[in-house]
């Protein structure tokens, strides 16, 4: 910084303090009919008033200079710096535009999604897990698969058939018996086999067999039960047919 | 955002220098929420906006809020994360409420009432730093030549050169006073060139010559 720099800085401080009181008193323009002169809204005789008071007082000049120079940033404005612009949403409390693509997707989204509300989604899942608390209960130890047919054995209850093996037998049909419940059509047909064992199954629809049919038979059994007399099996039917 | 008004120049100001014509500056081009394209509003309608909590109309405030701070910010001599933080602070002020207090009724009033706002947060920034700074002890030499009366003289013959620059200013041409104040208030050439309607290049010599007719006259003065 030369000397004219320091002088510079210096005259320049000293008339911003010169204008810095009202000068509306003096014969100085006021700071409106300054703007009204930089803006050009001054009709021609007021105009020649100020430009000619412009042209002897320094001090108006400077400030003249330092209005338009604000009022020219204000009409045509630089972009405003990203980390201001940010500042601003951060205090408005919004988050920042997202980009065009993000709001896209974002509009996909909703559009697609099944929008329910998350106390719907609570109360389902609430239902579910009580309902599955209850079922347990209910088929805790000592309950089990109520069968459609009378006990025929001393075991108290059928084991599930699943734990058991799928064989084929043959024998001859002793009785057939109706079962249906509820709407389904089924039928507990006994037989027995060579050996003289018993066989009490269920099966689904109308059996095609009668009483004194021999038959072969395909299903799941469970284990038999060994009492005095001839074993007694229990199963479901898979396939049923005449015995050749 | 706001789109920058088209430039136009008219012969407001001096007669003899081409200023741009400033006529628009009260009506910005704000792109407004309500409205597909950009509606014209009122800068100090848009203040009103702005108080009465509206979003939009905060973000189109803040083009002109940051023009007026960055030239209120010019004589600090600031790097642009500084200037950035000092406007950020200034605009957290005005948004909590600083705004409410702007009372005026003119464009004029509305830049002075931003350039205040500005300016005393850049000198508490300025105060701040200068508080956390820590300065190397300084030599004996130094403290012994401090110590030495200050001679007045120099700061007589300092204010004797101010008034005589002062004169010399004032002799200027109006055309020259004021590219002499342009560039003292620390505009670039091409915002000056933008505010005369002239080329750069053309400014540049003009400021030149001007400044080294001032050189002269000082050293032929003897300050």
């Amino acid at each position: 910084m030369d000397h004219l720099d320091g002088l510079t800085e210096r005259l320049v401080e000293d008339l911003d303090r010169r204008a810095d009181p009202p000068l509306e008193s003096s014969s100085c323009p006021g700071l409106h009919l300054l703007e009204q002169f930089a803006t050009d809204r001054l009709d021609l005789p007021a105009r020649e008033r100020v430009d000619r008071h412009l042209d002897g007082c320094l001090t108006c000049l400077n400030r003249f200079v330092e209005l338009r120079d604000y009022l020219q940033g204000v009409a045509a404005p630089a972009p405003v710096s990203p980390r201001l612009a940010r500042h601003l949403d951060h205090l408005i409390g919004r988050a920042p535009e997202r980009r065009w693509a993000n709001r896209v997707l974002d509009v996909l989204r909703r559009a697609l999604i099944f929008r329910v509300p998350a106390w719907t989604v609570a109360a389902a899942a609430a239902a579910v897990l009580v309902t599955w608390t209850a079922a347990n209960k209910l088929q805790g130890p000592g309950t089990g698969i109520e069968w459609p047919f009378a006990e025929p054995t001393d075991s108290g209850k059928l084991r599930p058939a699943h734990s058991e093996s799928a064989r084929t037998i043959t024998g001859v049909v002793s009785s057939t018996r109706d079962a249906t419940s509820n709407g389904v059509e089924a039928y507990v047909v006994s037989l027995k086999d060579a050996s003289g064992a018993t066989y009490v199954l269920f099966t689904w629809g109308r059996p095609t067999v009668r009483p004194g049919d021999a038959v072969e038979i395909d299903g799941v059994f469970t284990g038999a039960t060994q009492s005095s007399g001839p074993p007694v099996y229990q199963g479901v039917v898979t396939q049923l047919r005449r015995a050749r | 955002m706001a789109s920058p008004l088209p430039m136009q120049t008219l012969s407001a100001g001096s007669s003899s220098v081409r200023t741009p014509k400033l006529a628009a500056v009260t009506r910005l081009r704000v792109l407004d929420s309500r409205a597909e394209d950009g509606i014209s509003t009122d800068l100090l309608d848009l203040v009103r906006r702005c108080r009465g909590g509206d979003p939009d109309a905060w973000r189109a405030l803040l083009l002109p809020f940051q023009e007026v701070g960055r030239r209120t910010l010019r004589s600090f001599r600031l790097s642009a994360a500084d200037l950035d933080d000092i406007l950020a602070d200034a605009l957290t002020a005005l948004y909590a409420g600083g705004l409410a207090q702007f009372k005026g009724a003119t464009v004029a009033e509305l830049v002075g009432f931003l350039k205040a706002i500005v300016r005393n947060r850049a000198i508490d920034f300025v105060k701040e730093r200068r508080r956390g700074e820590v300065y190397p002890e300084e030599p004996a030499e130094t403290l012994v030549a401090a110590a030495v009366p200050y001679d007045i003289s120099h700061g007589i013959a300092d204010d004797e050169c101010l008034e005589f620059l002062r004169q010399e200013v004032g002799k200027l041409k109006r055309e020259e006073r004021e590219l002499y104040l342009m560039k003292a208030r620390g505009l670039k050439e091409r915002e000056i060139a933008e505010q005369t309607g002239r080329p750069p290049g053309t400014i540049a010599s003009q400021i030149a010559r001007l400044l080294e007719t001032l050189r002269a006259s000082l050293r032929e003065r003897g300050c």
